[in-house]
């Protein structure tokens, strides 16, 4: 226990004190000011999103309250976060346990591999503890005031925040470290990794979906007088896909009294059961997955003539290349930046596919909706197609300890934000041409709404890389251990992400109370959000342009 | 040319003060080597040279062009040997070839002769249709020499290129070297390695704590020093002063 617990220290250092402490720079006082001008800007773009939220919480809680369901609340928030953490644990896992740089360091002293699975796995806890806290503790906090708990709640609260992911990252974990020893005994090992980690992430969504919805919206009266009688009806019909939400939600409402320590007691078995597999597991299954990960299959002796040497393409070209095959080639930017822009459509389409009942009214008000409505819904979502990948927000970081290259070739820094801009757009093309494609196959679209919607979609994607850009060019993260912490968890995309959010939220409240009032005709509004997008894109690339050189020539490696 | 005129440096707000007031010229056609212990700022100094870090203090013309107000055309002079070579681990060696033959604008005919010549000499002749990352620490070295001959630089900068290559690759890049300063080229490097230093170069630095200790010609080292049989005495006598 020792062992872990100096382990542990060594690598939360490694993952969070570093970045913290190269941050603490001395700046000059206009830089200072700068800062907090961002600082300003990042609180008052946060703030709407944050109101938001409360405000669907508050009225979710006044429709559940009267039929005394409001514990439900808690069970949803649980829930999501749960499942959430199930299925992108992926990633961070593969990422920490596999594909990082300091495993080449560690394998070697004499520690069990038990030791270092469980200090890691403490370490993706750590982390999503950071992750999970901006979403749920306001959530627990307001529930807690809107129905007046009592003081054993507010008490129970670190605990159960504290809780949380501790089950769905064990069997997140344990998952990972079967699919990886299978995955070490192929040779194409890289391809692999993103397949399984997609096929894991299937396995868990797919079930969620497969519960028939038929027998789930027709509850016979004895059901429904259950429903109402027990005050825990919604939470568990909410909970049944994972009961660990049901025992957190429990155990947090009642403590010790309405039987609840028996979900207490379920709670601590499942944990221990889950550890000590993983422990088990994680002894005889780990480095046996790990070792040779890095190996490349290579098919020595052969060569391969003539040399395709390529004819003096545009530097612009070759810097567009190079961004390509370097994303593409490292599983995990692959994952999180190609794949994931692909992933909401491919999503939208399974959730409409298997759902089609639960969303038919969706679908047919799609269809009757006024031309100019639909193009202004198909843009917000073909801009979530493109926009959540954080390939222009991670550009600089991602480059890491090969940075120096970038900045002793003799290519301007402005060609090689056009390389990059290019590369970032052709991934958001993707995942915006997905989204336009299972719309047109889900809807039946009229296609001068589709357009008129790519059309925002479109400049407003170009903004948003430019912002993207300049957000990572400020600050990089180049010293990375591993990719994940290149990407996902790269604060200059977090705050990408938080910035498309606040921004599109904003555009869709101000057309939902413009078009309620009639304060204006639907065309007018069309055309301010174009308009917009257009000055926003203007004015971020004019941004980006005018400040590149100075960002690039202030990175110092 | 290589003129740094009162170079400094220093990390850490100012701590560490890794390079202090250092001037020295380095003349076309010359092989330039540049000594000194561990830390004593050599990396610093050629870092700053390359246009990585940006000086605190002082000058750098490169051929008569300051690197800070013509940071392009100084670059596209300039080839540069990192200590580390860290290259993009994800591409194959033929494809960072043209990376670099495309950056610096090489026609392909150049690379092609140019590149089949030295992945023979270095032995990476089978090696370079595969990913940099299954190469080993020398043969990134190599590949990242094979680039940097592909640019077709006026001034080479290397950072202790010695270190890591096998005998005979050593001794092939000693012919390149050689090579570029018969062109009436700039060489500057880096080493530890004093036999190395003493037979290839023509004019030498000693530097340590971030200063210039002593630069000339070998026999104008020996002339200021008191033992002066062979470089390492007087290596051994300057920097423990
Ligand atoms: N990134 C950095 N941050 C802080 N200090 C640094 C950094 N890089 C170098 N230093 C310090 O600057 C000084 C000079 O370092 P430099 O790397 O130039 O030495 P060197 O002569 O190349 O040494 P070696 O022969 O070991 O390569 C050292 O004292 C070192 O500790
Ligand atoms: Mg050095």
């Amino acid at each position: 226990m020792k062992k872990v617990l100096t382990l542990l220290k060594v690598m939360l250092k490694v993952n969070f004190l570093f970045p913290a402490l190269r941050g603490r720079t001395i700046y000059k006082k206009k830089e200072r000011i700068n800062i907090i001008i961002l600082k300003v800007i990042l609180f008052v773009i946060a703030f709407p999103l944050f109101y938001a939220y409360l405000f669907i919480i508050r009225k979710l809680f006044e429709l559940l309250q009267p039929i005394g369901q409001a514990n439900a609340l808690l069970t949803l928030g649980i829930l999501i976060t749960q499942v959430l953490i199930l299925i992108f644990g992926i990633f961070s896992i593969v990422s920490i346990f596999y594909l990082s740089k300091d495993m080449e360091l560690l394998i070697p002293l004499p520690i069990k591999p038990h030791q270092v699975i469980l200090s890691k796995y403490f370490t993706v806890l750590v982390n999503e503890y950071f992750v999970i806290a901006p979403f749920i503790l306001p959530l627990f906090i307001y529930y807690g005031i809107l129905a007046n708990v009592e003081v054993g709640y507010w008490l129970r609260l670190p605990f159960v925040f504290l809780f949380i992911p501790i089950i769905p990252l064990a069997i997140t974990s344990l998952l990972v470290v079967v699919m990886m020893r299978l995955i070490n005994f192929s040779k194409h090992k890289d391809k692999l990794i993103i397949i399984g980690s997609l096929l894991m992430m299937l396995l868990i969504i797919i079930p969620q979906f497969l519960a028939k919805p038929s027998e789930n919206s027709g509850l016979n009266n004895e059901q429904v007088v259950n429903f109402f009688t027990s005050n825990d009806g919604l939470v568990k019909m909410i909970g049944n896909k994972f009961p660990p939400a049901i025992w957190i939600t429990r155990s947090f409402i009642y403590g010790f009294s309405n039987n609840a320590y028996i979900d207490q007691i379920l709670f601590y078995t499942i944990s221990v059961l889950l550890f000590v597999s993983l422990i088990l597991l994680g002894e005889k299954l780990f480095y046996k997955g790990l070792i040779g990960i890095n190996e490349i299959s290579v098919t020595p002796h052969k060569r391969i003539k003539p040399l395709p040497f390529s004819d003096g393409a545009h530097q612009v070209s070759s810097i567009f290349l190079r961004e390509l095959r370097m994303m593409n080639r490292t599983p995990m930017f692959l994952l999180n930046g190609v794949i994931s822009s692909l992933f909401i459509p491919v999503f939208m389409f399974f959730i409409i596919i298997f759902k089609t009942g639960e969303f038919g009214f969706f679908i047919s008000a799609m269809e009757k909706e006024n031309l100019l409505m639909t193009s202004l819904y198909l843009a917000a979502f073909f801009i979530l197609c493109g926009g959540l990948n954080g390939t222009s927000a991670s550009s600089f970081s991602r480059e890491g300890k090969y940075f120096w290259i970038s900045k002793v070739i003799p290519v301007s820094y402005i060609t090689q934000i056009k390389g990059k801009f290019l590369h970032a757009l052709a991934v958001s093309s993707l995942g915006i041409i997905g989204g336009a494609i299972v719309t047109l196959i889900l809807f039946k679209i009229n296609l001068i709404s589709l357009l008129l919607g790519l059309l925002i979609a479109i400049i407003g994607t170009i903004a948003f890389i430019a912002i993207g850009f300049s957000l990572d060019s400020r600050k990089p993260l180049l010293d990375w251990i591993s990719y994940q912490k290149a990407m996902k968890q790269n604060m200059n995309v977090f705050f990408h992400i938080l910035i498309e959010f606040a921004i599109l939220f904003c555009l869709g409240y101000s057309t939902v109370i413009a078009v309620n009032k009639k304060i204006a005709p639907l065309y007018i509004i069309y055309l301010f959000i174009l308009i917009f997008f257009i000055l926003l894109a203007i004015i971020a690339i004019l941004y980006l342009l005018k400040t590149v050189e100075k960002k690039y020539t202030k990175i110092e490696i | 040319m290589i003129e740094l005129k009162n170079l400094s440096k220093s990390y850490n707000k100012g701590k560490v003060k890794a390079v202090n007031n250092l001037s020295l010229t380095v003349q076309p056609g010359e092989i330039f080597g540049f000594l000194g212990p561990n830390g004593a700022g050599k990396t610093t100094t050629i870092k700053m040279i390359v246009g990585l870090l940006k000086p605190d203090k002082g000058s750098i013309m490169l051929n008569g062009l300051c690197n800070q107000g013509h940071p392009l055309k100084c670059k596209s002079m300039i080839a540069y040997i990192p200590e580390d070579p860290e290259i993009y681990d994800r591409l194959t060696g033929l494809e960072y070839i043209n990376f670099i033959g495309d950056v610096y604008g090489t026609p392909a005919k150049v690379r092609t002769t140019l590149t089949e010549k030295w992945s023979e000499i270095f032995g990476l002749t089978n090696a370079i249709n595969q990913s940099i990352k299954s190469y080993s620490h020398g043969m990134r070295q190599k590949i990242i020499l094979i680039g940097a001959i592909i640019a077709r630089p006026e001034i080479f900068i290397l950072d202790e290129p010695l270190t890591g290559l096998d005998p005979k690759s050593a001794h092939s890049l000693k012919e390149i070297m050689h090579e570029h300063c018969k062109q009436g080229k700039t060489l500057f490097f880096s080493t530890h390695i004093m036999e190395v230093a003493e037979k290839l170069c023509d004019r030498i630095g000693i530097i340590n704590n971030g200063e210039l200790m002593a630069c000339g010609t070998m026999d104008e080292l020996k002339y200021m020093s008191k033992n002066s049989e062979s470089l390492e005495n007087i290596f051994l006598e300057i920097t423990e002063k």
